[in-house]
């Protein structure tokens, strides 16, 4: 299973042993050795110790365990959970149990021995049960934090896709929807159920893409004839997250988090790689290379499709940081290496898109009883070359 | 004779623990299979197949359990041995979701069910579950009495094949797994973009390998005039006079219909919609039976719109569709305006009273189907005849 383990510290782990001595005693004859139990659930497996069994009784892999020997999660009401699957092993008179998963770190279990259940152990001794919590080794519960939101600016079109959202930390997923929300500050109204539900994270679980539902922005789609745009032209709007929600750790948020933005005009427009403006780093520095999109992009996007190749010939990406500012509207690199003098060129995956969904292949929606327009292969690259000259003081 | 009992009840330190957990367990299954799947898989390995993540399932035939790994972007299929004969759930299982959150050492709610899958040629129930505290992820089982188990991932016959993206892309969600005739389907979204690529995995699955790209985006058209990207929700692979098709749901809801046989690798996907379930749903899970001389399609749907316009007791409910219904190139209107007070119609379109807060379905034979339901706010498992 995926899982890592987890260890139980001395002085919060539990050892409990409970020894349940019965003692038949008749008149005028000596009493046999009393059956003893201990329940050791310091550490896993954990594991059930019988002694002094009579003559004939035996323990074995046969006998029903799963009905004997139980693990169970205990709440913070004290109620118990059906019991932990796991696998049972005997050796002599021990039989051990081994959660099939890792116990959770920082909660109660307990473990309940019931003789009853094993044939032969009926009527020898009695139940046991005893309760443990398992170390808390987490690390430290701080409250996470929104990092960032993108797009960045605060004025984003009316028909505006999705957010990029960066967390401290992995969040606690699944239903996580209800802890969003956006907020019409220009009617005083909360907007009814603005985004899609599905959840997708990064890889790394702490990005999460926030979609509104493009059901409501699409053109003739059941959802925008029935319930209309999300947005509203000129409407002043704050998405907000509830500090309720928790990291994986548990751990809420330190107070609201939220973002406001204007709706400006919608845009069906795609972006066009032709009118961006470059702005030319001198060889020898390591200034970065800037070019001003005309608009805000998408914030991931542009990370992933736009790059610089050069010194031409060589075509291979230049290493260096990318990063988006002034709203998301001007991408730069600077170059891991300080540049050389020589031609270059932008390139531009064609998927690139604005924050409408309108991409460098294609609008967003295409009016397919229209004529003309021209649609680009989605593999294709648009090339934007420059040239950096040589300039005295560089080597 | 006088019976004398001490208790002596010691409570105290002790050490340090660490903990192994491989897993082995009369309650798991044995990794041994009865009859294996190996003219479906190739290249078998033998262990533990490392999920980073586990989602949505599907069952091929012997026994062959397929498992979206959404974070490694690859399909794993597993010869679980478990090929029958059929033991059906013989009764409800009330609150299932509390006996498998137990056996995951969780409280009730600390669980999510990710998906279901039912192995039709043993009834057995496969869940993909998720524990929501270290996102531990696993696949249960339940069998015909009612029991919960742990499928022992340690040992298992597996291949793993690849869904590739393009460069520095991801694959954030895999909406869908399903075994078709001569092939897998997958479908994979990405968070950056509004649309899903649709991965055929040729038979026999090989591992290492990586999955074709049967198209590159998949694409809407509402009315016959907005044309514009959108992600494949779920699907089922359908056969119709010896064609090859997908039936799948976008995330806006419409119905649409592909054809395989004549889509080449990389080449996009157009569905028209052809039937409308109303606004607000997100299809869950389909598949198709027979009844009748007619096949129909399930489909069950998540409204998200229930509080604000409710359209049955349950934001959870389904339909059932006549297949032959999909060969229209019109969308159907009506379907839209979906009446569940109206038990049929609009032109072969049903709602399936029977799906009423069913949160996964899947078939069992073209009488019966798996549900997991909802109730009170916790989940049941049970047989449901099919319509």
């Amino acid at each position: 299973m995926i899982s890592s383990p987890i260890r139980l510290t001395p002085n919060r782990a539990v050892l409990a042993r409970s020894l349940l001595l019965l003692c038949l005693v008749p008149a005028c004859t000596r009493a046999p050795p009393a059956v003893t139990a201990t329940l050791d659930v310091g550490q896993v497996p954990l594991r059930l110790q019988l002694q002094n069994l009579p003559r004939g009784v035996t323990l074995h892999d046969g006998q029903p365990w799963q009905e004997g020997l139980r693990l169970h999660h205990v709440n913070a009401d004290g109620q118990l959970a059906p019991p932990v699957a796991g696998s049972y092993h005997v050796e002599g008179t021990s039989v051990e149990f081994r959660p099939a998963f890792p116990l959770l770190p920082g909660h109660d279990y307990q473990c309940q021995f019931d003789p009853s259940a094993i044939p032969g152990l009926a009527g020898l001794t009695g139940p046991l049960e005893v309760q443990f919590r398992t170390e808390d080794n987490r690390e430290p519960r701080t409250h996470p934090e929104v990092i960032t939101i993108h797009p960045s600016g605060d004025l984003l079109p009316a028909n505006h896709l999705k957010f990029y959202i960066y967390f401290s930390e992995p969040m606690l997923q699944g239903d996580i929807f209800g802890f969003f929300s956006l907020f019409d500050r220009t009617t005083g109204t909360p907007v009814p159920r603005p985004f899609r539900h599905t959840e997708l994270w990064s890889s790394d679980e702490r990005r999460l893409t926030l979609w509104f539902h493009p059901g409501r922005q699409k053109t003739g789609v059941n959802l925008n004839v029935e319930l209309g745009a999300i947005l509203q032209e000129g409407h002043e709007y704050e998405l907000r997250i509830n500090p309720e929600w928790t990291s994986r750790k548990g751990v809420p948020f330190a107070g609201p988090t939220s973002k406001s933005f204007r709706a400006g005009p919608p845009d069906r427009l795609q972006p066009d790689p032709e009118s961006w403006l470059l702005e030319l780093p001198t060889a020898g520095s390591s200034t970065p290379l800037r070019c001003d999109m005309q608009e805000p992009l998408d914030w991931a996007l542009a990370h992933r499709l736009v790059q610089v190749e050069g010194p031409l010939p060589g075509s291979s990406p230049l290493a260096g940081e990318i990063m988006l500012v002034a709203d998301d509207r001007v991408w730069q690199l600077t170059p891991a290496e300080p540049w050389r003098a020589g031609d270059y060129r932008l390139a531009v995956g064609v998927l690139l898109e604005d924050l409408a969904g309108n991409s460098v292949a294609r609008p967003f929606e295409v009016d397919v009883t229209a004529t003309g327009g021209q649609e680009l292969d989605s593999d294709s690259l648009h090339y934007i070359h420059f040239t950096i000259p040589a300039s005295p003081e560089a080597p | 004779m006088k019976n004398v009992t001490l208790t002596v009840l010691t409570v105290g330190l002790l050490a340090l623990l660490v903990s192994t957990y491989p897993g082995n367990s009369e309650s798991s299954h044995a990794a041994a299979p009865k009859k294996a799947a190996p003219k479906y898989i190739d290249n078998v390995q033998l262990g533990n197949p490392g999920f980073k993540r586990i989602g949505r399932l599907g069952f091929g035939p012997d026994g062959l359990l397929l498992v979206a790994d959404p974070a490694a972007a690859a399909v794993v299929a597993i010869d679980t041995g478990d090929t029958g004969p059929v033991r059906k759930l013989a009764k409800k299982v009330t609150n299932v979701d509390e006996l498998i959150a137990g056996a995951m050492g969780a409280e009730p709610g600390g669980v999510e069910i990710i998906d279901m899958a039912v192995n039709r040629q043993s009834g057995m129930i496969y869940l993909s579950v998720q524990r929501k505290q270290d996102t531990l992820y696993a696949i249960l089982t339940v069998n015909a009495d009612g029991k919960v188990s742990v499928f022992n991932l340690e040992k298992v016959k597996y291949v793993t094949v690849s869904l590739p993206v393009s460069e520095g892309a991801t694959i954030s969600n895999i909406t869908g797994v399903e075994f078709s005739k001569n092939r897998v389907l997958a479908a994979g979204q990405c968070s950056e973009e509004f649309s899903s690529k649709i991965y055929s995995l040729p038979l026999p699955l090989t591992h290492g390998s990586a999955a074709d790209v049967y198209s590159t985006e998949t694409y809407h058209v509402a009315h016959g005039r907005w044309e514009t990207k959108a992600p494949i929700q779920s699907f089922v692979p359908y056969e119709e006079k010896g064609k090859s098709y997908i039936v799948g749901s976008f995330s806006c809801t419409p119905i649409a219909k592909f054809p395989l046989d004549d889509l080449k690798s990389g080449s996009k996907v157009k569905g028209t919609s052809v039937v409308e379930l109303g606004s607000g749903n997100r299809p869950v899970d389909m598949f198709t039976y027979k009844k009748d001389g007619k096949q129909w399609l399930i489909t069950n749907t998540d409204r998200f719109h229930h509080q604000k316009r409710p359209l049955g007791p349950s934001r959870y409910w389904g339909v059932r569709v006549d297949m032959s219904y999909l060969s229209s190139d019109k969308t159907n209107e009506e379907a839209a305006r979906r009446d569940t007070t109206s038990k049929s119609g609009p032109d072969g379109i049903e709602v399936v009273e029977q799906l009423f807060f069913a949160k996964h379905v899947d078939k069992l034979s073209d009488t019966e189907m798996v549900i997991l339901r909802v109730n009170k706010g916790h989940l049941d498992l049970e047989i449901s005849p099919l319509p």
